[in-house]
């Protein structure tokens, strides 16, 4: 499998921003334009052939997922991106009064703002601390779960630290107390595979654009089981309809209210029959060989402080934030930038993180399968080209 | 952040011409203010200025890259202090040079930049003046042509030279054609006033007088008029007289047509000399060897019109 043909890297510059968001593979781009330019038309409505294609081009990507994840099509649910899909399942779940709900110190503010907000209907948010290297544990998880906890909620993998996260010991720790169960997997879809049969979790979400899809498209999975209430309505989500009164449709048709960004949605299940094609076991294994380089060179620049484990075993993503003595973050990231490598720099939409780890941000290299251990050596290089500051 | 205030300037001049460069001053300026309120910056400008920098350094010089990304504070304080001090230089230069046609003010006789820019300043270009049309000084028949303004510093500044040079010389008339320069106060009040005394056949004494002067408001001009025994109403109405200020458009003309690009400037044999004179260089223009004057040591713009 040639992954190289799968992506167009940008010119001139290695791409060390994958946790920002992924190259998008050309498939998508070729799915989408194929939808707009050979069938472009409403779903769902209407009889001519045009809009029975497009319907039918829609409505297999939910078996995709369904065979991708091994769950239910009914049980996925298109939304913009993850954090859309969080704030979907906070507004949508009935809350009481003293409900509780946890989440870690690691999450993204996608996976924390929307239950920080509940606060005001008397739910409070318990915190499940991290230790220094960001590693999360089901027995503290033990100490902080009550009966009040109605949900729990956790990243799959850190987009700060990339760490590994034990997520069905988490789940299962959960939902052995009654609760529910949230998992941010927007930095785990592209890595690693996920089986929601095995799964102890009732809610899980991830976004097209860091696992090689288009913007604008993610997925909200929801058990079929849980009530979920439709954070918004309208066309596509009702049976019937009169002037003072709605039934609405059942499961997931309910929660789309509106027309669906189509070719994004195309260009999603595109995605995920790239990953299909190259195999987690390609993109784990090139994982971790970027991994090892990645640490090898860290361990090579007295200069540069890594965050986060430094154990190849315990990285989850090829994500590595660091500092240069001397340079701030911001600036490192531009000199690399000259240097010829797209890193990220800042507090990477997690504060109260990057509070913890006690700096004011940091750089950030993310890599993914089409990156190469070329390219990590000459990070190398640059990282000792800025070693002359320090 | 110091760098702030450099890029807010720098990018708000560019800014007149892109948007992008606009946009630019705007995070500059957000900064500025940021600084100003001893909050950091948000928009990590000079970061990005300081990291674009050291790039540049690093690539040919390490050691050099580490002492200034160590020192950029302090090295970016000195160059604003710099910065703003060259700044402000520039800004009285270009005031003196718009007002007394030099850098260094009414005095200057040193090398000025903005001659290279702006002044294309050499004599050749002027075409000598032909007598016989402003009033003369003398009864020589060789006649000396001086297009002058009363209140050109370079103009007054020449005029003892001047003297001297019409005294050793009986042979020498000079005749003295006006231009007014709009950059100075009352100039062509003080232009139309030496009309009127001519009307009164009082124009020398009134056109030395009028260097003298301090104040050239028009009452003052008129209460020096009346102290050398002019009549003061048929003065008064002169000032105000179409006719006059015909008069001194026609001196105007002829100082546009010349090409007379500053004053005083002197037509003598056909040899032209801009700028204040020395007694020497009158004599050896007299001679016919003109003195190096490509460029004048000084000498009053024209008004716009002349240019
Ligand atoms: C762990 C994690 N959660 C949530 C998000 C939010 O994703 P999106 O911006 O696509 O909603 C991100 C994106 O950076 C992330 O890394």
């Amino acid at each position: 499998m040639d992954v190289s043909e799968l992506f167009q890297q940008p010119a001139g510059m290695a791409y060390f921003d994958s946790a920002a968001t992924s190259l998008t593979c050309t498939p998508a781009l070729e799915k989408m334009q194929e939808y707009y330019r050979d069938y472009r038309a409403n779903i769902h409505r209407g009889a001519h052939r045009l809009t029975l294609k497009a319907s039918d081009e829609y409505e297999s990507v939910y078996g995709k997922l369904a065979h991708f994840f091994q769950a239910d099509a009914q049980e996925f649910t298109a939304v913009r991106n993850t954090t859309e899909a969080v704030n979907a399942v906070a507004l949508g779940l009935e809350w009481s009064k003293g409900d509780e709900v946890i989440v870690t110190d690691i999450e993204h503010h996608s996976n924390l703002l929307p239950w920080l907000r509940l606060k005001k209907q008397g739910v409070l948010v318990r915190i499940l601390e991290s230790d220094a290297e960001g590693r999360l544990s089901p027995e503290k998880l033990v100490s902080v779960i009550s009966k009040k906890t109605r949900l729990v909620s956790f990243t799959a993998c850190s987009n700060v630290l990339g760490g590994t996260i034990p997520i069905t010991d988490l789940a299962s720790t959960a939902k052995k107390a009654g609760a529910l169960v949230f998992v941010d997997a927007a930095q785990y879809v592209g890595h690693h595979p996920v089986s929601l049969k095995q799964w102890p979790v009732d809610f899980l979400a991830f976004s097209g654009h860091k696992s090689f899809g288009p913007t604008g498209i993610g997925v909200l999975f929801h058990r079929k089981n849980v009530d979920l209430s439709p954070w918004f309505v309208g066309g596509g989500t009702v049976r019937d309809v009169s002037l003072s009164d709605y039934n609405l449709l059942k499961h997931r048709e309910r929660f789309e209210a509106g027309t669906p960004p189509i070719a994004e949605w195309l260009g999603l299940g595109a995605a995920l029959d790239v990953i299909n094609q190259i195999g987690y076991s390609v993109i784990q294994s090139h994982d971790q060989k970027l991994i090892a380089a990645m640490l090898r060179v860290f361990q090579e620049s007295p200069h540069v402080t890594l965050f986060g484990s430094n154990q190849a075993e315990e990285k989850a993503g090829a994500i590595f934030p660091f500092s240069v003595k001397n340079v701030p973050h911001h600036q490192a990231a531009v000199m690399l930038d000259q240097l010829g490598f797209a890193c990220r720099s800042g507090h990477h939409c997690a504060i109260p993180l990057t509070k913890k780890l006690g700096v004011p941000g940091t750089v950030r290299a993310s890599l993914h399968v089409y990156n190469t251990e070329e390219q990590v050596t000459r990070f190398g290089e640059a990282l000792k080209t800025l070693a002359a500051l320090s | 952040m110091v760098l702030c205030f450099v890029a807010l300037f720098v990018f708000a001049v560019l800014g007149i011409f892109s948007a992008k460069y606009r946009a630019l001053a705007g995070e500059a300026f957000d900064c500025v203010i940021r600084t100003a309120t001893f909050r950091p910056c948000e928009s990590k400008l000079d970061e990005r200025l300081k990291a674009t920098i050291l790039v540049h350094v690093i690539t040919f010089s390490p050691s050099m890259a580490g002492s200034l990304n160590k020192h950029f504070r302090f090295i970016s304080f000195f160059f604003t202090a710099l910065f703003f001090a060259s700044m402000f230089y520039t800004a009285y230069a270009s005031y003196n040079y718009a007002v007394y046609g030099h850098c260094d003010g009414p005095q200057g006789t040193g090398f000025c930049p903005f001659d290279l820019v702006f002044g294309d300043n050499t004599p050749d270009e002027v075409i000598p003046i032909i007598p016989g049309v402003g009033p003369v000084r003398g009864s020589g028949e060789i006649v000396l042509v001086e297009v002058g303004c009363f209140t050109c510093p370079y103009t007054k500044q020449t005029q003892p030279a001047l003297k001297e040079f019409l005294s050793r010389h009986p042979e020498i008339s000079l005749e003295f054609r006006v231009l007014p320069l709009p950059a100075h106060e009352n100039s062509l009040d003080a232009a139309k006033a030496s009309f009127c005394a001519l009307e009164q056949n009082n124009y020398w004494a009134y056109h030395d007088a009028l260097f003298e002067l301090n104040d050239r408001s028009p009452e003052s001009l008129i209460a020096v008029a009346r102290k050398m025994g002019m009549d003061e109403s048929a003065f008064r109405s002169c000032m105000g007289n179409e006719q006059t200020a015909q008069r001194v458009q026609l001196d105007k003309d002829a100082a546009t047509t010349a090409g007379v690009y500053g004053t005083p400037t002197f037509f003598l044999n056909g040899i032209v000399m801009v700028g204040p004179q020395t007694l020497q260089q009158f004599e050896d223009a007299l001679a016919g060897n003109p003195s190096n004057q490509n460029v004048p040591p000084g000498s009053c713009p024209p008004p716009p019109s002349v240019s």
